[in-house]
């Protein structure tokens, strides 16, 4: 059979693959016939238990209904605490970007009488995106389909990737952009077009998320230099700049338009953005705004300015990358194996300048959500704010695999491993992903667990966020069940396909035999 | 349509650039200096306009002692006292005079901002002998100034930046004798170690690992009898400061331990605070750990820590350096390690907000690793070419934000943590009713010295311990000598009122003002009569 042929039968393959794993796992309950398309819920395990989805889809809502950026009362109330208030409008906390591709999705869905549901699908589209390009990135960069496909399915189901691809957050359109950028970079040659596609992604991520503007600085920086030559003459040096970089201006400056005139019409500055404003109290109680009016007129003259401080550093990377509560030590520790891969991709010459640039994005999002004021991101499963990083890691992780497959111990470690996260993170994909911050946690007068603890006892009292199981299986099996076969599925589809790796090496070298 | 290959080219003669280059390298010690200058004095500006130069209350205390070696009841050297090592004081003299060079802090301030350049200049000059190419050590030096509590320590009269500037400059000095092995160099490691040995306590365990680098050294070049030699060598001269200081204690106050067991000692304080449980750290060296570490992120910058550590790795695998270099250049570990042993023998407090409670205190002694991070630094950015611009544009990132949201632990913990002590309202009160009247102040210096500084009086007014005969009389026959008394009332722990309470002569004062931070009594009119004005009992020895 042509390579090609098989190549694009692998790609369905894993295309199906996807697709069935996030039908199973995509979140809802029966209703009329499914619940959540015109009812606000915000229960545990609903798609709106977050706010900040709530938010975003208060606003696809508000555009799509009302022909607006700013919220009813009613949208108000659902969206917050992540709303803020400028003047008689209410609006969301976050930059538009999601809430404007959700559009289409949303407008499809209101046809069929699924508008939250196929709403939310818009998040899928982009975890699958988001595996392809994965693909896509570490082949060029050097890894064979096996171990490209085995990061790729490590990022979308052993990662917190896969449980907030089930709602409405910046954080799996910000890893398409981030992925994107990289191919982008990745470009032999910068041309007006691919200057301007950077542009355009660049803009686009800036209306996902503001931090994202800091994420992608180092690929910007990259693919800025690479706009330059320099020739070394006898009596003189020429530094010459391509007339190709207007297309980063070209491409950067319609969607930073776009998002000025959302701010403009909502605060009637094209700079003044929700993002760095306080939260609206306006639902909050009396005593609770007493409190807050207290607080800003006591506040200390010498408190810092900016979300992100640098005080906060070290209890931020405490949190992130080795506590219980949110890090990838115990959410996804599969993933620091990518650490063996930066090295190795260091060391090669092919791959070290592109590994710079990774790693500039990836201790760039390390180090800014490290010192964000809150680096647990809320009630959430895992960190969230190192998405972006983890997929940063993924593509490292090819290499190593790429690189090591070959040794007993490095596979064994890599298996076990994998196989952990996958478990945890399915864990959180068929219940919650509000989980509490300790200090919370220990606040509540019923006690929620602070840790993966709390998805276990869910699973372990058959309260499923899946609408597939709750619609379908929910007499017939037990979520603990379920959740083993989701769990072997794509353990075993992980198994295959790393191991096919030896037996391609087994027949080359049979072959040269 | 084809858009042209460049609009836009530089064409640039390679021999300027080459002359360009030539004179940065050939200047570049100049023009740090000036700029590191520069910056020294606009910070004192900026940090005596706020205020905040002036907001530790040790910084007062040295000013103070260095004005009553010049003035007061009994001026002269013996004010330089036990609780401190005299050099920071000494330094004073020439200048604490003038009201303003003692009142704005600038006579303290004055060997802080000397020694912040010094320090600048000597990072670069580390790293010099390193052969770490012109953007290594510009990027070392950048790494020490464009820190916030660095700059504002250099604007106070605290005694860190002269300790570092001392310790700096004597591992630098030990770097060139591993390198030159000549007596002459030696001799200026031993004296330079020696003045840090005359600031702080930490100068006194780089002089022992000093030794120890000089001994090794000398055994490995020529067995017992040469390491013997340059053992006596190094130690006669570095070891002066400390036997200067055993004996200053013996002669002014006849023993010379009295300035560790003496009743205003540090290890006095820290026996207090041990009996009241504070004292967290002493036995456990987790927590030592733990706290000097929190400590240094907090000052330096948990990624500068980080880079440091990294860069510190690097260095001591790389055999491009020789090994006796890389082994004198452990001199630059020594504040860490003595840091954590005092905190864990009990010699050392250091209060983390959060974890010692909900305040700061000590929280500087992080930043006495800042100078070693910065050779580090600098030394990992010459060597990993490929991360280069990578470390120096995150580096520039975080520090951006630390300036701009102003992330001073340092300042914190003179604002409101437990090194501050606002005093204003006792201070102010004395500035405003007793300035214009005669009469003498009683006070204790130990328990109120920033009073009497932010009071604004002349120190000639206050009569405290270290005034000699005024203060054996004041205490016995205070209506006789003092016409107002300071004193924090039914505290043990302040002299004035132990003594006085002994005396049964309070009844014929009244209670004026009641502060947070003292209490303020005036003789009643009756007993006037034999209160003495003038500073007659003549001069003391």
């Amino acid at each position: 059979m042509k390579a090609s042929i098989k190549s694009f039968l692998l790609s369905i393959l894993l295309l199906l693959m996807l697709i069935v794993v996030f039908a199973a796992v995509v979140k809802g309950k029966p209703g009329n016939p499914i619940a959540y398309q015109f009812e606000k819920s915000t229960e545990v395990g609903s798609p709106f238990e977050s706010t900040n989805t709530a938010s975003r889809y208060a606003l696809v809502e508000s555009i799509m209904e009302n022909g607006r950026f700013d919220f009813t009362i009613d949208q108000a109330r659902f969206a917050a605490p992540d709303m803020v208030q400028y003047g008689d409008k209410f609006f969301s906390i976050f930059t538009p970007g999601v809430s404007f591709v959700t559009l289409p999705f949303y407008f499809i869905g209101k046809q069929i009488g699924f508008p939250q549901l196929i709403a939310f699908t818009s998040t899928i589209v982009f975890a699958i995106v988001n595996f392809f390009l994965l693909l896509r990135i570490t082949q060029r960069l050097g890894a064979k389909k096996p171990a490209a496909i085995c990061a790729a399915l490590v990022f979308t189901f052993a990662t917190n990737a896969l449980p907030y691809a089930l709602t409405l957050t910046q954080h799996t359109a910000s890893v398409t952009i981030l992925l994107l950028c990289l191919l982008n970079a990745t470009a032999e040659k910068r041309s007006f077009l691919n200057n301007t596609l950077f542009g355009l992604l660049y803009g686009s991520s800036l209306l996902i998320d503001f931090p994202n503007l800091f994420l992608l600085f180092p690929i910007g920086i990259y693919i800025l230099s690479k706009n330059f030559t320099i020739s070394d003459g006898a009596t003189e040096l020429k530094v010459g700049l391509k007339a190709a970089v207007v297309g980063l201006a070209v491409g950067f400056l319609p969607l930073v338009l776009l998002f000025g005139f959302y701010n403009f019409s909502l605060t009637g500055s094209p700079l003044k953005f929700g993002q760095m404003m306080v939260r609206s109290d306006y639902f909050d109680t009396k005593a609770q705004q007493a409190s807050n009016q207290k607080m800003a007129e006591n506040q200390d003259a010498y408190a810092p300015v900016l979300p992100f401080n640098t005080r906060a550093q070290l209890k931020g990377v405490r949190i992130l990358l080795i506590s219980n509560e949110r890090s990838w030590l115990y959410y996804s520790p599969v993933i620091w194996i990518g650490l063996l891969g930066l090295v190795t991709s260091y060391k090669q010459s092919k791959t070290k300048s592109m590994s710079v640039v990774l790693l500039g994005v990836l201790v760039t999002t390390i180090l800014l959500y490290s010192m964000f004021g809150d680096p647990w991101g809320g009630w959430t499963f895992g960190p969230r704010y190192l998405i972006p990083a983890a997929a940063i890691l993924a593509i490292f992780l090819a290499m190593a695999i790429e690189r090591f497959a070959r040794n007993l111990l490095f596979s064994t470690i890599f298996l076990v491993l994998s196989f952990y996260s996958i478990f945890i993170t399915f864990a959180g994909a068929l219940t919650t992903n509000s989980i509490p911050p300790k200090v919370e946690a220990e606040q509540l007068s019923q006690f929620i667990p602070y840790t993966v603890d709390y998805n276990f006892q869910k699973l372990s009292k058959n309260e499923s966020s899946s609408l597939f199981y709750n619609s379908q299986l929910k007499n017939e099996i037990s979520l603990k069940n379920y959740h083993y076969g989701l769990f072997g599925f794509t353990s075993f589809i992980l198994f295959i396909i790393y191991i096919s790796r030896f037996t391609n090496e087994l027949k080359f070298r049979k072959n040269k035999e | 349509m084809r858009l042209p290959a460049s609009t836009f080219q530089l064409r640039i003669d390679k021999a300027l650039l080459q002359k360009l280059y030539l004179f940065l390298n050939r200047h570049a010690e100049v023009i740090l200096l000036v700029s590191l200058i520069i910056i020294s004095i606009f910070n004192f500006v900026l940090y005596y306009r706020n205020g905040l130069g002036l907001a530790y209350n040790d910084a007062r205390s040295h000013l103070d002692i260095g004005r009553r070696v010049v003035e007061g009841l009994k001026p002269g050297l013996a004010q330089l006292g036990s609780v401190w090592l005299p050099l920071p004081h000494i330094l004073m003299v020439p200048t604490i005079w003038n009201d303003f060079m003692w009142h704005s802090g600038l006579s303290g301030a004055l060997q802080s901002m000397v020694s912040f350049v010094a320090t600048g200049i000597t990072i670069y000059f580390i790293l010099k002998t390193l052969k770490v190419g012109l953007l290594g050590r510009l990027f070392g030096v950048l790494v020490f100034v464009a820190n916030i509590n660095i700059l504002f320590l250099q604007s106070t009269a605290m005694t860190e930046l002269l300790l570092l500037a001392t310790m700096t400059i004597g591992s630098y000095q030990l770097l060139l004798w591993h390198q030159e092995d000549t007596v002459l160099r030696l001799i200026k490691t031993a004296f330079w170690i020696m003045l840090s040995t005359l600031i702080r306590y930490d100068g006194w365990f780089l002089f022992l690992f000093a030794t120890a680098l000089v001994v090794y050294k000398g055994f490995k070049k020529g067995g017992y009898k040469t390491s013997e030699g340059m053992f006596v060598l190094f130690c006669t001269l570095a070891g002066f400061g400390i036997f200067l200081w055993f004996l200053w204690n013996l002669l002014i106050f006849k023993d010379p331990l009295y300035f560790i067991f003496g009743p205003y000692s540090a290890h006095a304080q820290q026996q207090q605070l041990d009996a009241s449980g504070v004292l967290q750290t002493k036995g456990n060296l987790p927590l030592s750990l733990l706290l000097y570490w929190l400590a240094m992120a907090y000052n330096s910058g948990a990624f500068t820590v980080f880079l440091g550590i990294f860069g510190a790795a690097v260095l001591l695998v790389d055999k491009k350096i020789p090994k006796d270099l890389r082994i004198a250049l452990s001199a630059l570990l020594a504040p860490l390690a003595f840091n954590i042993i005092a905190l864990y023998l009990g010699h050392s407090v250091l209060f983390i907000q959060g974890i010692s409670g909900n305040t700061w205190f000590n929280i500087r002694y992080g930043i006495m690793m800042m100078p070693s991070l910065a050779v580090f630094i600098g030394y990992l950015v010459h060597r990993m070419k490929p991360i280069r611009w990578l470390v120096i544009g995150l580096f520039l990132f975080t520090v951006l934000l630390q300036f701009v949201n102003g992330d001073a632990v340092t300042i914190d913990d003179g604002r409101v943590g437990s090194s501050q002590k606002n005093v204003t309202e006792v201070s102010s009160w004395l500035n405003r009713n007793t300035k214009d009247e005669k009469g003498f102040i009683l006070i204790s210096a130990a328990s109120h010295d920033a009073i009497i500084f932010s009071s604004g009086l002349p120190m000639i007014k206050y009569i405290h311990e270290g005034t000699g005969a005024y203060w054996e009389s004041a205490t016995t026959s205070p209506d006789r000598w003092a016409r107002w008394i300071i004193m924090r009332t039914n505290d043990e722990n302040d002299q004035t009122f132990k003594l006085i309470k002994k005396s049964g002569s309070l009844g014929k004062y009244d209670l004026v003002k009641t502060y947070p931070f003292a209490d303020i009594y005036k003789l009643k009119p009756e007993y006037e009569v034999n209160l003495n004005t003038e500073a007659s009992l003549g001069k003391q020895k």
